[in-house]
């Protein structure tokens, strides 16, 4: 057996180790004196222990010493020698060095008992992890908990493909500035599941490939672990889909007639008994729809309830439990994805954050992107939207539509969210009920429209030397009045005037509402 | 002979191999011998006095750091020195030095200037250690007692005791006077004296402090460079010492040597380096005198000022060949500072 | 943004940095009145978030100092004296030993005689063993804020410096800097119409207009050490105002703290270093960082040779951002 194979998986798991490690073992030798060396034979591992190993320069003399004698290695508690000078002598003397924690004297017994039978201690630790990860199940929690706990001095993570930690320690992302750690293993996982990252120190040349053959066995137990995940939360999804686009395609008047507080819940009628209400209403309000909730509403609604009345209500009495806003008003939304197309996972992603965003809220799918209606106003809702863009690790644009006073003109709105939504920049938020001429000019594209701007404005740059007429005309064109403009500038109303004198002195009539308009174009486009 | 002229040379030879000199109470001590040296110090050797002329060590005792922060009176030397007359019943003749580091050089021309007395060209280390009985004054067979401390807070105190039981009493008595006194301690003889100090050494320190001159002309018995390199760690150490009374904590310094075999070179420090090992071979020990010479600026590194980074020589200084002796070695070598070796 | 300003004859120069980056340079108009005119415009229209000056206080005249030591006697060669022929010193009784003993009470008459009738308002006060205990220290400036009022007072051991002289010299320095520093820090403050000025430190890193009028001794090197740094950064080739103005600008409030601690045990000595910590945090706030960026760059503990256990010399040093 080596020095470094003790290390990797034997009685040393756990210890720092400089040097190559390639040495045999075949004893070992307690030293608390550096007088006992004289006799130390070669292929002895030395533990220090006592005056030998009372400081950095003893246990210096020591290696020296185990040089000399051409022994295995030094071992030494952590606590004698700094890593640094430690690891430079090893390198020079080429005398493996081993810091161990623990009591020196039970290391020695433990050495003496490996070095005495030799079978591969490392097959032992696979055997164990393989038995234990089977047994934690698929349970991403359980099998990182059994990684770290089995790998000694290593951290092991799992991360998301955006690099979000699902699981396990944060020291294994290995930015952290420790000193001597560094990743091992960096494992990427099949089905885009995300990747299994470890670090820590290297404690002999072999402990990667050691961590790498460990980590392998969890791979298996991860990938059921996801595929159950999205099993339910895609089944969950599908079905709250389908009931928000029912809710869209009933007659306004339905849903207007009878509010729901009208309803008796004994009243609701279909496959929900009332006793199953409060359990789905729980699970939503935890965040988390739980398997058994969902189980509630099965995809087809079969069973539904012979006229067009009851159908509302029971579909008005899933939404209700569902936590969503039946009653206005409410508001539409709009997201749209700018420049990619969401795929299944992603779409789960977007629908998780919007529901974290703005609460328990329908999500659809529109087009590429996705849609919904919440109890708050325009402008509440806008300020979540954009948390949920900042959130969300692609870029989207999105729209708040303008409040209604019923559920049943929530489609209304809805227009007005995605075309709101369509003139947003990416990572913005446009509410419909501010769309002004601003917003409208905001959507134009500027990359094509610049040339023919700068041809149309090329008279007025010549006369404007400090960029203030083009300021003024912006503000006027803008703001709809020189008063108005004067305020907005901090200036004069005659400046404003003046100005806009100055202008017409260019050669623009802007009294024309054709040049107003081509010159308003400019001004935005030149911006 | 010691005049304004030969101040600013002495007080630089005193630096050249001083450890523990802490900037504030050199400049103070050297700034105090100007405004009392006159028209100057006489320096003789120790053979050229009366034999019975009655010399006295005088040295600091205690901590520069209190030194430089708690001024002196200015009548210290002389207190110390007239209560050590009342004593012995004569007059002082001569002034000697304890050792020649940095204020330790100083003070003694300060207290010679004082009381009007000539130094003697010599020490009773030919480097510094860090305790009073640790001189080649007692391996001559000369007490450290009786012994006069008088302190900047007008105490003055005369102490008599067995010699290995100086430090344990002074110890605490200086802390008592704010950390720092002035002691006048060793009376003895000229004759006594000239057969136990390291002769020769102030006149070299004049020499050697001269613009130019080769810092191996302070080191009488030889020197050479350990290595040069950098430092790589400064550690707290253990092991050695924790139950010594000396007055500070062990540490140890790790130089990683830059050019030649690029050797790991660890210097084991209790208030001085007293072992230097190479790749785990001892290389220098106590009673020689280990030093750091900054690259910088050619001053000796303090070792509670070594950091790592610092480009540094490591030289080595030969002690006087009285201190390789059995007694010597007891007294000042490696085992006096508590390494087992 | 941030802007370095690096005053200069015949004109100042400016540097925009961004990112610690150096966006451009350009000297101030001569024309808008030197050495500040138009630079609020400038930095204003930069939109910008600290502007940071350069200069040395070396060629700034002294003001005469009223130094009062609290001591014991000493000779005359160690006495503290006077930079400036105006200047006028003074030895009173008290202060305290390196393990915090009172040597002698604090001779308060002998405060108050010399403060009334030295005729001077710029002091520094030094006691000995301030570094472990400034109470004398704080004792004399409150006597001598009553006797003169609007005395500009320094004490030794904001500076902390180990040494009664060094930190006596530092202390008169700083003293006799005072009222060239009021007014820098004013003609800046008004060229700025608001915007808060910071001053480059000898070394490295900025102070606040307000610390730099308490301490304007630890940027007598502004210029030359943000010189150093702008070259550093840019290379040698550069124009020296550029690189002056650039220089200040990579720099970031710096404060530190220097103390002597008693601390018998590791209980009291955390203790012990939890208080310097907090303080250097306190000071570079006070030196300008914004409360939440505040952090403690170093924390240095040395025991003290040859003096009781339990003596440590302490250095704490805290850096942060410009708000």
């Amino acid at each position: 057996m080596t020095v470094a194979e003790l290390v990797d998986a034997g009685p040393l798991a756990g210890a720092h180790m400089y040097g190559s490690g390639a040495n045999p073992v075949h004893q070992v030798r307690i030293v608390d004196e550096l007088g006992v060396f004289a006799d130390v034979v070669p292929h002895t591992a030395v533990v220090l222990i006592g005056a030998a190993a009372s400081g950095g320069w003893a246990v210096e003399m020591a290696m020296r010493r185990a040089w000399e004698q051409a022994a295995a290695c030094v071992i030494a508690p952590s606590s004698a020698l700094s890593a640094g000078s430690g690891e430079v002598l090893a390198e020079r003397l080429g005398v493996t060095l081993i810091f161990v924690d623990g009591d020196p004297l039970v290391t020695a017994v433990e050495v003496a008992s490996a070095a005495s039978r030799p079978e591969a201690a490392r097959t032992q630790l696979v055997a164990r992890c393989a038995t234990r990860i089977a047994e934690a199940g698929a349970s991403a929690r359980r099998v990182l908990g059994v990684l770290n706990a089995e790998l000694p001095g290593t951290s092991v993570a799992f991360l998301d493909r955006y690099g979000t930690r699902l699981a396990g320690r944060a020291a294994a992302e290995g930015d952290s500035a420790s000193g001597g750690e560094r990743v091992l293993v960096d494992m990427d996982l099949p089905d885009g599941l995300g990747r299994l990252v470890a670090s820590g120190a290297v404690r002999s040349p072999g402990w990667p490939s050691v961590v790498r053959t460990v980590l392998g066995l969890a791979v298996a137990a991860l990938s059921a672990w996801a595929a159950g995940e999205r099993l339910v939360a895609g089944r969950e999804f599908a079905v709250q889909e389908a009931l928000a686009e029912r809710l869209l395609a009933m007659p306004e008047a339905l849903l207007d007639a009878e509010p729901l507080d009208t309803v008796p819940e004994q009243d609701v009628p279909g496959g929900v008994g009332a006793g199953a209400m409060p359990d789905v209403r729980a699970g939503v309000g935890a965040g988390v729809v739980a398997g058994a909730g969902t189980e509630a509403f099965p995809g087809a609604f079969p069973g539904a309830v012979p006229g067009v009345v009851g159908d509302v209500r029971e579909a008005l009495g899933r939404a209700a439990a569902l936590g969503w806003a039946v009653h206005g008003p409410v508001s539409g939304f709009v997201v749209r994805p700018v420049g990619w197309q969401p795929d299944p996972a992603e779409h789960a992603m977007v629908r998780e954050l919007l529901v974290g965003a703005l609460g328990a809220v329908p999500v659809m799918r529109r087009g590429e992107g996705w849609a919904g209606w919440a109890e708050l106003g325009p402008g509440a809702l806008a300020v979540r939207l954009q948390e949920c863009a900042r959130l969300l690790p692609r870029a989207v644009a999105a729209g708040a539509g303008r409040q209604v006073e019923r559920l049943g003109a929530v489609g209304e709105s809805l227009l007005g969210a995605e075309a709101a939504a369509f003139t947003a920049r990416a990572g913005a938020v446009a509410r419909a009920d501010r769309m002004g001429p601003a917003e409208l000019l905001a959507a134009l594209p500027a990359g094509v429209l610049r040339a023919p701007a700068e041809v149309v404005l090329g008279p007025l740059r010549a006369a404007d030397k400090d960029g203030s007429l083009l300021a003024t005309l912006a503000a006027v064109l803008d703001g709809g009045g020189a008063l108005r403009a004067a305020e907005r500038l901090g200036v004069h109303r005659n400046t404003v005037t003046t100005r806009l004198e100055r202008v017409r002195a260019a050669g623009y009539d802007l009294e024309d509402p054709a040049t107003r308009l081509a010159l308003h174009l400019a001004v935005h486009v030149s911006r | 002979m010691i005049g304004a002229g030969e101040l600013a040379r002495f007080a630089a030879g005193s630096r050249l191999f001083a450890t523990g000199a802490a900037e504030s109470s050199y400049r103070l001590v050297l700034d105090w011998a100007g405004s009392v040296i006159g028209p100057g110090v006489p320096v003789v050797a120790a053979e050229a006095l009366a034999p019975e002329t009655v010399c006295v060590a005088v040295s600091l005792v205690g901590s520069t750091t209190a030194l430089g922060e708690q001024l002196p009176a200015g009548d210290e030397p002389v207190r110390a020195v007239r209560a050590l007359e009342r004593r012995l019943g004569g007059r002082v003749g001569a002034v000697v030095a304890l050792n020649l580091a940095a204020e330790n050089a100083l003070l003694p021309l300060v207290a010679a200037a004082l009381l009007e007395v000539p130094l003697v060209d010599g020490d009773g280390t030919g480097r510094v250690f860090p305790l009073v009985e640790q001189t080649t004054y007692t391996l001559g067979g000369v007490s450290a007692t009786p012994l006069a401390l008088a302190g900047g807070g007008g105490e003055l105190v005369v102490l008599e005791t067995a010699p290995d039981r100086v430090e344990a009493v002074v110890r605490p008595l200086v802390l008592a006077m704010g950390g720092w006194a002035v002691g006048a301690c060793y009376p003895m003889s000229a004759r006594e004296l000239a057969g136990a100090l390291v002769p020769g050494t102030v006149g070299r320190l004049l020499e050697a402090g001269a613009p130019g001159a080769d810092r191996a002309v302070a080191a009488p018995y030889g020197m050479k460079t350990l290595c040069r390199g950098v430092i790589a760690a400064v550690e707290g150490s253990s092991g050695h010492g924790a139950d010594l009374e000396l007055p500070s904590l062990p540490s140890s310094i790790v130089v990683e040597e830059t050019g030649g075999l690029r050797r790991l070179v660890r210097l084991e420090a209790h208030n001085e380096i007293v072992l230097a090992l190479a790749d785990g071979a001892p290389v220098a020990m106590a009673p020689d005198l280990i030093c750091l010479v900054s690259a910088a600026d050619q001053l000796v590194v303090d070792v509670d000022k070594a950091a790592p980074g610092m480009e540094v020589e490591v030289m080595v200084v030969r002690a006087a060949p009285v201190w390789h002796t059995e007694r010597g070695q007891e007294l000042g070598g490696v085992r006096a500072f508590g390494v087992p070796l | 943004m941030i802007v370095g300003v690096a005053p200069g004859r015949p004109a100042t120069t400016v540097a925009a940095v961004r990112d610690g980056a150096l966006v451009f340079s350009r000297q101030l108009p001569a024309a808008a009145g030197p050495p500040f005119g138009g630079l609020a415009k400038l930095a204003g229209g930069l939109g910008a978030r600290a502007v940071c000056v350069a200069l040395d206080l070396e060629d700034a005249e002294l003001a005469p100092v009223a130094a009062i030591r609290v001591g014991g006697p000493c000779p005359e060669v160690l006495a503290p004296h006077p930079a400036h022929p105006g200047g006028a010193t003074t030895i009173v009784r008290g202060g305290h030993s390196l393990t915090g003993r009172p040597l002698a009470p604090l001779d308060v008459d002998a405060v108050r005689r010399f403060a009334g009738s030295c005729g001077l308002s710029d002091f520094a006060v030094t006691a000995t063993g301030s570094p472990v205990l400034a109470d004398h220290e704080l004792a004399v400036a409150e006597i001598v804020a009553a006797e003169v009022p609007g005395a500009r007072i320094t004490l030794s051991y904001e500076f902390g410096r180990a040494g009664l002289r060094e930190r006596e010299e530092d202390a008169m320095l700083n003293a006799g800097l005072g009222p060239a520093a009021v007014r820098v820090a004013r003609e800046v403050g008004q060229a700025l119409e608001g915007l808060p000025p910071y001053f480059a430190r000898t070394g490295h890193g900025l102070v606040s207009a307000h610390y730099f009028r308490r301490y304007p001794l630890i940027c007598r090197f502004g210029a030359t050490a943000s010189l150093a740094r702008g070259l550093a950064v840019l290379g040698g080739e550069s124009e020296e105002g550029a690189a002056r103005a650039f220089g200040a600008a990579l720099g970031q409030p710096v404060a530190e703290v220097e103390r002597i601690v008693q601390a018998r045990g590791r209980a009291e000595l955390d203790r012990v270093l939890r208080d310097a910590r907090d303080e250097a945090l306190t000071r570079v706030v006070s030196a300008g960082a914004a409360p939440g960026s505040a952090s403690i760059a170093s924390l240095t503990v040395n025991p003290l040779s040859y003096l009781p256990h339990g003596l440590y010399r302490v250095r704490a040093s805290a850096g942060g951002a410009t708000p």
